[in-house]
């Protein structure tokens, strides 16, 4: 390259459509075409055959030897370059062309009718013709218009054509809808969106007027997407709307109906296209028509034949229909008569509009079809094309003038001095000219090719936009920078990644040179020496030197691909692209099967988003799909590997810890600067390129190794896990420490809730704590549901801690965190007896309770921070429960203490056994007594009382202990026994023989009354008088005695 | 416990009463015949007692303390027999059982203390003769006592028959070896070596050699 002269030619060299360049450049530039296709009749994409060049075409259509009527149509995908090839016909033609032959060219110009119509009146041919009115009329169309007033009349005029349309166009809608269609158009809103950038009437106005912005390959019409309505157009329009239109969008809006209404709303306002561009552009349908046929008229006068050039039909919007029927028409036959010349036509179209805009009775009269496929170049053919540019912008202008005016040779093709790149690679064309690549490789090329240019850009129109300019235009103004014209992210060798990022601390400059090593060479970690010239990549070091890249130090080897950057030495050293190969670098070593393209793209698009991550944008893993996705998978990778690869138990982690972090949303390792903020993992990835290369040998091992580490390459990403986890061990191992966010370990509340547990359900009764050992923490437990005396504070205590299972997971918790597994297997568990032993003492120590600073933090892992609450819920209801079983004892004890002892200072709390069995035989007189005396009363069986006697006697004794507790889990021990149970049943004895003396007192009375009148018989004094005195008599006889 | 213990049993005796009223009033004779049984045995006690209390003051009986306080729980039980009431057959009957036992026990205690009491009976026989129709009479009474019958009268002539015997035997002045003389002559024991000064002087004294005869030993 000779940067001075590119400098100032690079603008006019880099002309994306042909017809702009000059024609020297655009003939300095031109790479021969070799592989046109010749489809017998219109097929979207012709099957590849061995192909045609354009020589053979030019010869055997261009030139016509046969002297015939041609219709020739060169179509292909936006960009191929038929433009271009029909210009280079044209151009060639020019000088081969016989004496009688005009040629008229109508060139894509601004791609406007307008500008078509300029074309033409130009055309001296035109000019003369006898037809004046049209001449004047066309003349007229080309004045300019107002933008806003012209968009305004065609909007207007569509609308017009659907107020007036009588159901004669070959799509037709019913009146109803035709009236909304009206409507909905009127509305204010709408007309603003169907006149946006993007909409269609800014389409259809881009093919009347000038300079507007719109692609030039675009077509003008409507589809179904415009007459999509959002919510918010709805929302916007539904206050102004009338109901008309507001029924139309409210149909619009709606899915289902959405395709079908649209599409059909859209084709048939397409009908209406021609005539609303003719009428605006001030032209009658025929003009066109009738101006070709009066040229072709003239020429026949003047004995010559027209070949007629039209770079895009499409030029002719709204009267192309009117253009072609003039083209179909033969000078001989039938319309012999008509005194027309013989013409040969050839357009250019895109496939797209010869298919839905070339009526059939027009495709049927198309003579010749010629089709370019998209990727028309082969490597050599890529190569050129870009050395061709380069090479055209490094002369000056006056070189290839003289070139053109000598007839542009190919033997006689200027090349230039290579003033920079001298070392670079070379492309050899014919006659063994040698053009310089600089700023490219070989190699660059195709990856360029293959990265740069988006799905169906790869045409020469996008190699020059989107490859050529950019990179000349980078190395020109910033050599320091480049390359940096591209924002995709190529394939990175996670070896030359990682070898490049240890030793180049500057961020960029890394980057910068790993982008490079990666697309201008062959993306190895690999450096060779040969011929006493060091290859890093396969460039040779002296260009990395020239782009001022840091000096780095690669692996000894070499990528089995040949070599690139090396100066060509015979100009037909090769390479292959290794775009999407780069993965699968050729490491010698290297086992494993090889990824798929789709995989290999895959992981492209995630490390790249792992570049921008390191370079401060967010990281997005929050979906399941698409790029997110596979950052997602890495993640979940990583934990994954984390769990299984650390020997916990060797670190002294409880499995049961791992266990709860695995089944909780806390995440072994997370990345730094998400999107969506998450809870941050135990490890937090920082976004830097260390962590880019982990994650990225884990998207490997997934999306390459469908979760193995058999693939290519695999051995590095193997090093970069197992040698990560090696060194940040310690920090998991540390992260996942239990004890972090509440200061103690979540075993320590599991078992103070077991305990508790266990107390209130009565499966142990000891008075203290210090009976409960690792027997009764893994005692089985009771079945029962046996009716007991305890509160009922208390069951729903016990009742809430086995509600949803907690119980039985706070269990697990309790019994399995303890658990050492053995062997890799796992089957056989041993219990770590120490650490339990300890935690029991722990919870023996505090008595159950924790400390408070334990409940200002949460845990981090949901299952071991369920345990804390699990615990604090149960222990803050104890107190209540225990209160309310103390009230329940302290009214049972009062009950049977009144009962017994009465309200006197009588010592009540000496109840044993053989007092019960007195008791009991006492209570039997009664009830026999009650019996005899035939009284009401229900017989109680005093046995209840002489079998249970003992078992009274010690429950209340329990419950005058348990009510002498202060500390309230003294007391919850106290009661555990449940002495409630036994003292209830003796209380309520005691109930009923109080009720029943009561009884007995009423039903005495009751029958005493009913003896009448006793007095006499009870008469003591009167009935007994004197016997009474008789005995005293005795007593005081007798008892002085003295003996 | 003995709130509940004193409130069942208060209970249990009240059912008691009631069945004993109600039983009173369906068997009105049985209990009238209880309560003349009840009077009968409580005048038979009472004098009983006074009879003892008798024998105690003017004979010198000490009957011993557990027959006192068998007596004293006799009195007690016979008060509660009534307690309910009417008397009570079946505590009367139990009363009356320690009564019988306890006139049993003062019959023997009685039987025991008897020769004590009535020790002048042999000083009256030995000196029958000398005036045989007064001291056969007071021989009567004191032996008709001899058998605890409990009844005053006989228990007044035994103390009268003493009384008037001492008087008599007041009277001879006799000591104790004339007594034994005399106890030996009426058993047909006396001997002549018997007859020293002191006695043959006490008997002619009184003009008594013909009243008393010495026979040959066998």
């Amino acid at each position: 390259m000779d940067s001075s002269i590119a400098r100032e030619r690079i603008a006019s060299v880099i002309k994306p459509d042909s017809i702009t360049a000059s024609q020297g450049d655009f003939l300095a530039t031109h790479v021969p075409i070799k592989r046109l296709e010749l489809p017998a009749k219109f097929e979207h994409s012709p099957r590849k055959t061995k192909g045609h060049s354009e020589s053979a075409i030019y010869k055997k259509f261009v030139l016509n030897p046969d002297d015939k009527h041609q219709f020739v149509a060169v179509y292909g995908q936006s960009g191929t370059g038929k433009s271009h090839l029909i210009r280079w016909f044209e151009a060639k033609y020019q000088n081969d062309k016989p004496e009688n032959e005009v040629v008229l060219f109508i060139r894509r110009s601004d791609n406007t009718l307008k500008g078509t119509i300029r074309q033409l009146l130009a055309a001296p041919e035109v000019e003369q013709i006898a037809n004046r009115d049209i001449f004047e009329r066309l003349s007229k169309a080309v004045v300019c218009e107002e933008e806003s007033k012209l968009k305004g009349r065609i909007y207007y005029d569509f609308v017009n054509e659907v107020g007036n349309d009588e159901g004669d166009q070959d799509i037709s809608i019913t009146n109803v809808m035709r009236k909304k269609l009206v409507a909905f158009l009127l509305n204010e809103k709408v007309m603003e969106h169907l006149k946006e950038p993007d909409g269609p009437f800014e389409r259809i106005y881009s093919k009347i007027a000038e300079n507007t912005s719109v692609d030039r390959d675009t077509i003008a019409e409507f589809t179904p997407e415009d007459f999509l309505v959002s919510q918010d157009l709805y929302d916007q329009m539904v206050d102004s709307a009338d109901q008309k239109a507001s029924k139309l969008a409210r149909a619009l809006m709606a899915d289902d109906a959405l395709q079908e209404d649209a599409a059909k709303i859209a084709s048939y306002l397409n009908q209406f296209v021609d005539d609303v561009i003719q009428r605006c552009a001030g032209i009658e349908p025929g003009d066109f028509r009738d101006i070709f046929q009066d040229i072709r008229k003239e020429l026949f006068k003047l004995d010559k034949k027209l070949t007629l050039f039209i770079e895009d039909v499409t030029s002719f919007t709204g009267v192309d229909n009117a253009l072609l029927d003039a083209l179909i028409v033969e000078h001989s036959g039938m319309n012999e008569s008509e005194n027309l010349c013989r013409i040969s036509s050839f357009v250019g179209t895109t496939s797209n509009y010869l298919e839905r805009h070339f009526r059939d009775n027009h495709k049927d009269r198309i003579t010749q079809y010629v089709y370019i496929p998209s990727d028309i170049f082969d490597e050599e053919g890529k190569y050129e094309f870009v050395g061709r540019y380069l090479n055209t912008m490094s002369l000056p202008q006056e070189n290839i003038d003289s070139w053109v005016k000598n007839h542009a040779h190919a033997a006689d093709y200027p090349v230039h001095t290579s003033k920079e790149g001298e070392n670079w690679d070379y492309v050899t064309i014919e006659h063994g000219k040698k053009l310089c690549l600089y700023p490219f490789t070989r190699q660059s090329i195709l990856n360029l090719y293959s990265l740069a240019l988006k799905s169906g850009h790869e045409t020469p129109r996008y190699i020059i936009r989107d490859i050529i300019e950019p990179a000349v235009n980078n190395i020109l103004s910033d050599k320091a920078s480049f390359p940096s014209f591209f924002d995709f992210t190529p394939p990175i060798d996670v070896k030359l990644d990682y070898r490049i990022g240890e030793q180049v601390k500057d961020k960029a400059e890394s980057a910068r040179l790993l982008r490079f090593l990666t697309v201008w060479g062959d993306g190895t970690p690999y450096q060779e020496t040969r011929d006493g010239i060091n290859y890093l990549c396969s460039i040779r070091e002296d260009i990395l030197q020239e782009l001022g890249f840091p000096k780095v130090s690669l692996l000894p080897g070499s990528s089995t691909k040949p070599a690139s950057g090396a100066k060509a030495q015979d100009g037909t050293q090769g390479t292959q692209a290794n775009a999407g190969q780069n993965a699968a670098v050729n490491n010698p070593t290297a086992k494993g099967k090889r990824a798929t393209d789709d995989a290999i793209a895959k992981v492209n698009k995630a490390i790249g988003k792992l570049g921008e991550w390191t370079d401060g944008q967010k990281i997005d893993v929050s979906a399941t799909v698409g790029t997110s996705g596979v950052l997602r998978a890495a993640q979940e990778d990583i934990c994954t590997f984390v769990r299984t690869s650390i020997d916990w138990q060797a670190e002294g982690v409880s499995q049961d810890n791992i266990d709860k972090i695995k089944a909780s949303s806390t995440k072994f390792v997370t990345f730094e600067n998400p999107t969506r903020q998450l809870a941050a993992g135990f490890v937090v990835l920082p976004a830097e390129r260390r962590s880019a290369y982990l994650i990225s040998a884990f998207i490997r091992w997934r999306e390459f190794g469908e979760c193995s580490w058999n693939y290519e390459g695999s051995d590095f990403d193997a090093f970069l896990a197992t040698s990560w986890i090696s060194a940040t061990k310690k920090d998991f191992v540390a992260a996942v420490n239990d004890t972090l966010d509440r200061g103690i370990s979540y075993i320590q509340p599991a078992i103070a809730a077991e305990i508790y547990y266990q107390i209130m359900k009565g499966q142990y009764t000891g008075k203290t704590l210090n009976g409960f050992t690792a027997k009764n923490l893994f005692a089985p437990n009771t079945s029962e549901t046996k009716e007991n005396g305890h509160s009922s504070a208390w069951k729903a205590l016990v009742s809430f801690m086995e509600q949803k299972g907690r119980h039985e997971t706070n269990q697990d918790t309790a019994r399995q965190y303890f658990n050492i597994t053995q062997g890799a297997g796992g089957s056989v568990v041993v219990l770590n007896e120490p650490a339990l032993r300890r935690a029991l003492e722990a919870a023996r120590k505090y008595k159950l309770s924790l400390p408070t600073s334990s409940e200002e933090a949460k845990d981090r892992v949901t299952a071991r921070n369920k345990a804390y609450e699990y615990y604090e819920d149960i222990d803050s209801r104890i107190d209540r429960a225990v209160e309310e079983e103390r009230h329940l004892a302290e009214s049972l004890m009062e009950k049977i203490d009144r009962r017994l002892f009465g309200e006197t200072d009588e010592e009540r709390y000496e109840i044993e056994e053989d007092d019960l069995l007195d008791f009991a035989a006492l209570v039997k007189s009664l009830y026999d007594e009650a019996n005899t005396s035939q009284l009401s009363i229900q017989y109680y069986n005093a046995n209840v009382i002489k079998n249970n006697a003992k078992k009274y006697a010690s429950a209340i004794e329990a419950t005058r202990d348990a009510l002498e507790e202060e500390d309230v889990r003294a007391a919850l021990m106290a009661f555990s026994s449940d002495p409630i149970a036994s003292i209830r049943p003796f209380a309520e004895a005691l109930e009923k023989i109080e009720s029943d003396l009561n009884k007995i007192d009423n039903e005495l009375q009751r029958k005493m009354n009913a003896l009448g009148d006793i007095d006499a018989l009870v008469d003591t004094t009167s009935r007994y008088g004197s016997q009474i005195v008789l005995l005293r008599e005795c007593f005081n006889l007798i008892a002085d005695e003295v003996q | 416990m003995e709130f509940i213990f004193d409130a069942i049993n208060s209970r249990i005796k009240a059912m008691r009463d009631y069945s004993s009223l109600a039983q009173l009033k369906a068997n009105k004779d049985q209990q009238l015949q209880t309560d003349e049984e009840y009077r009968r045995v409580v005048n038979n006690v009472n004098a009983f007692a006074k009879a003892l209390h008798y024998a105690k003051h003017n004979l010198g009986f000490d009957y011993s303390a557990d027959a006192k306080n068998a007596m004293l729980k006799l009195f007690n039980d016979l008060v509660a027999v009534r307690e309910g009431g009417l008397a009570n057959r079946d505590l009367l009957r139990s009363a009356n059982t320690d009564f019988s036992h306890i006139q049993r026990t003062i019959k023997k205690e009685w039987s025991s203390s008897y020769k004590t009491i009535a020790a002048a009976r042999n000083t009256l026989l030995a000196i029958k003769d000398l005036d045989p129709n007064r001291i056969q009479t007071y021989l009567n009474d004191i032996d008709a006592a001899k058998e605890w019958t409990g009844s005053i009268a006989s228990l007044e002539k035994l103390k009268n028959a003493l009384a008037n015997a001492e008087l008599m035997i007041g009277d001879l002045n006799m000591d104790q070896e004339i007594v034994a003389f005399l106890t030996k002559v009426t058993g047909g024991e006396a001997r002549v070596s018997d007859l020293n000064d002191n006695v043959l002087n006490w008997i002619n004294e009184r003009d008594l050699g013909s009243r008393i005869k010495v026979s040959f030993a066998g």
